[in-house]
């Protein structure tokens, strides 16, 4: 199968870059994988891929600005074809635009996935009907402002699948692609492909790890660990990573007395030790994309307590089973249930077991094997729906979906 | 294997007091009083009564002999459990497996007077006081 990634930089670091290119390199593997990047801001990628991807970049702005006059002007001039609504408006200009259209016009045949709402708007504008158009969604639809959503709703409908991460997003979808013809699914990110040591559930070590962002919730989480230190006062707490909040966070600690109890660790390249090195692991997040950190540290057999937030925890864990989900924002039912995990060893190993089993699902194997199906699904579709238009043009029919005829996009590239 | 040293479990800088609860290591555990030596001025030592319990170390003092014996407009003390014949031992946190402890395990300050007190721990993970006087 021939499968396409159109990404808008390939070559920054982020998670929805690690998530197609780990996406990409696992394909490699049995099919003939392309990913186009559309920008390009370094000489090297920041995550390895696989040899077998080809690499190909459309609108690479390096070079001198005098040999390229044209270009350099284009290159400032704002972009026509992406909605201001867009987070990432400002980075497109109209030689993206450009070239992006000329690129999706010229394909021919095979899978074409996108993943921002600016690539998936104009892969449903411009590539042709030959080739199995799959929109990915790495954030959900409430995320985007009004004016997206609605050019969202009026493009979507022309693409063959659009695919989300949690089935709470792919519900919202529903509401807006009801009645068309696209595909709708839910298809999580994959665990990065990683040696995972077993947590050690005998320290006293809780684990959290993210952003040090209000999203995170991560003052929640420390007014709720001064209850769990109360009562354990030989347990500690490690928060893991970086950000603004971090002197505000600092303070909090001073102010509750938790200097001997909670760490704010800063960020590290290898939180797969320190997952191994927890008991337990806290998601406090007053909403999240997706929640891939839970995924991790489930994967080392890591006891979880999660708020049950938008969106992504309440699908990840098994409130019970393979960890205790505790109402969003809710401070004493979250020191409650890490006190009680703090408090059963036997608890903790009967969640991390399962954990571990649970994170399986999110192996790469598995979700790849769900993306194979879906673009074989798709696929399939696709000739059918090609066969049935051969015949009408036969019998002088029209083509499905004609497109505009050339925008100035493309006289302008030349 | 870490020079002897007292390791600290916890430091309680509240109530007008700091409070060091720890364990003495790689030495037998007699040390009685701990001794606060002024960086600067090594011959100012303050020493106040701390209880030995087995291998338990834990020791307190009031800021107060801290504040009044601060006479430049910003001192470092650093902590040492006493003992005779071994006065540099350290009272430092070094068995655990965290690297950065200047900046991750930090303290808040408290005031007397014009004077605000922390304790922080050092780049040798080591702890010490600073005591600064507001100059107004």
């Amino acid at each position: 199968m021939k499968i396409r990634y159109l990404i808008m930089n390939a070559f920054g670091v982020g998670g929805t870059i690690r998530t197609v290119i780990n996406q990409a390199n696992a394909m490699a593997a049995g099919h003939d994988v392309e990913l186009i990047s559309v920008f390009r801001t370094r000489r090297i990628p920041a995550f390895p891929i696989d040899p077998r991807v080809r690499v190909r970049v459309l609108a690479d702005r390096r070079g001198p600005r005098w040999r390229h006059p044209f270009r350099a002007w284009l290159l400032r001039q704002p972009s026509r074809l992406i909605p201001q609504a867009e987070v990432r408006y400002a980075t497109f200009n109209r030689y993206s635009d450009a070239r992006i259209a000329n690129y999706l016009r010229s394909l021919h045949g095979g899978v074409l996935v996108t993943t921002r709402p600016a690539l998936n708007l104009l892969a449903a504008r411009f590539a042709p009907d030959s080739v199995v158009r799959v929109a990915q969604e790495h954030m959900h639809l409430d995320s985007h402002k009004p004016a997206l959503a609605a050019e969202i709703a009026r493009w979507y409908p022309r693409l063959d699948a659009v695919v989300t991460l949690t089935l709470a997003d792919t519900a919202r979808y529903a509401a807006v692609l009801d009645g068309t013809g696209t595909v709708l699914t839910t298809i999580p990110n994959a665990l990065t492909p990683a040696e995972r040591r077993p947590a050690d559930l005998a320290g006293r070590i809780v684990v959290a790890a993210g952003r040090l962002t209000r999203q995170k919730g991560f003052d929640l989480l420390i007014e709720a660990f001064a209850v769990v230190a109360d009562a354990h006062p030989d347990w500690q707490l490690r928060i893991y990573g970086d950000g603004r909040e971090r002197a505000r966070l600092e303070r909090l600690i001073h102010r509750l007395h938790l200097y001997n109890h909670v760490f704010l660790m800063g960020g590290t390249t290898a939180l797969e030790e320190e997952f191994a090195k927890g008991a337990a692991f806290v998601l406090s997040s007053r909403y999240e994309g997706f929640g891939m950190v839970l995924i991790e540290a489930m994967a080392h057999g890591l006891p979880v307590v999660s708020f049950d937030c938008p969106h992504g925890p309440g699908e990840i864990v098994t409130h019970g089973t393979d960890g205790l989900l505790v109402p969003p924002r809710d401070v004493s039912e979250l020191a409650a249930a890490i006190g009680r995990l703090v408090a059963d060893e036997p608890l903790r190993h009967r969640l991390g077991s399962a954990a571990r089993i649970a994170a399986a699902r999110y192996e790469m194997g598995e979700i790849r094997l769900q993306w194979e199906r879906l673009f074989t699904r798709l696929e399939a579709a696709r000739s059918g729906r090609n066969e049935r238009n051969g015949r009408n043009e036969r019998n002088g029919g029209h083509r499905r979906c004609g497109r505009a005829s050339p925008s100035s996009a493309d006289r302008l590239i030349g | 294997m870490e020079p002897a040293h007292a390791e600290i479990e916890h430091v309680w800088p509240r109530d007008g007091r700091i409070r060091i609860v720890g364990a003495v290591v790689g030495m037998p555990p007699a040390a009685a009083t701990l001794a606060l030596r002024n960086r600067d001025r090594s011959r100012t030592v303050l020493r106040c009564p701390a209880t030995v319990n087995g291998r338990r170390f834990d020791g307190s003092f009031d800021i107060e002999i801290v504040t009044a014996a601060t006479t430049s407009a910003r001192d470092v003390w650093d902590l040492h459990p006493d003992l005779p014949g071994q006065a540099e031992l350290r009272v430092g946190r070094h068995l655990d497996d965290t690297a950065d402890k200047k900046r991750i395990m930090t303290f808040p300050a408290q005031s007397h007077g014009f004077s605000r007190i922390r304790p922080y721990s050092t780049v040798k993970r080591n702890l010490s006081l600073i005591c600064e006087r507001a100059t107004t």
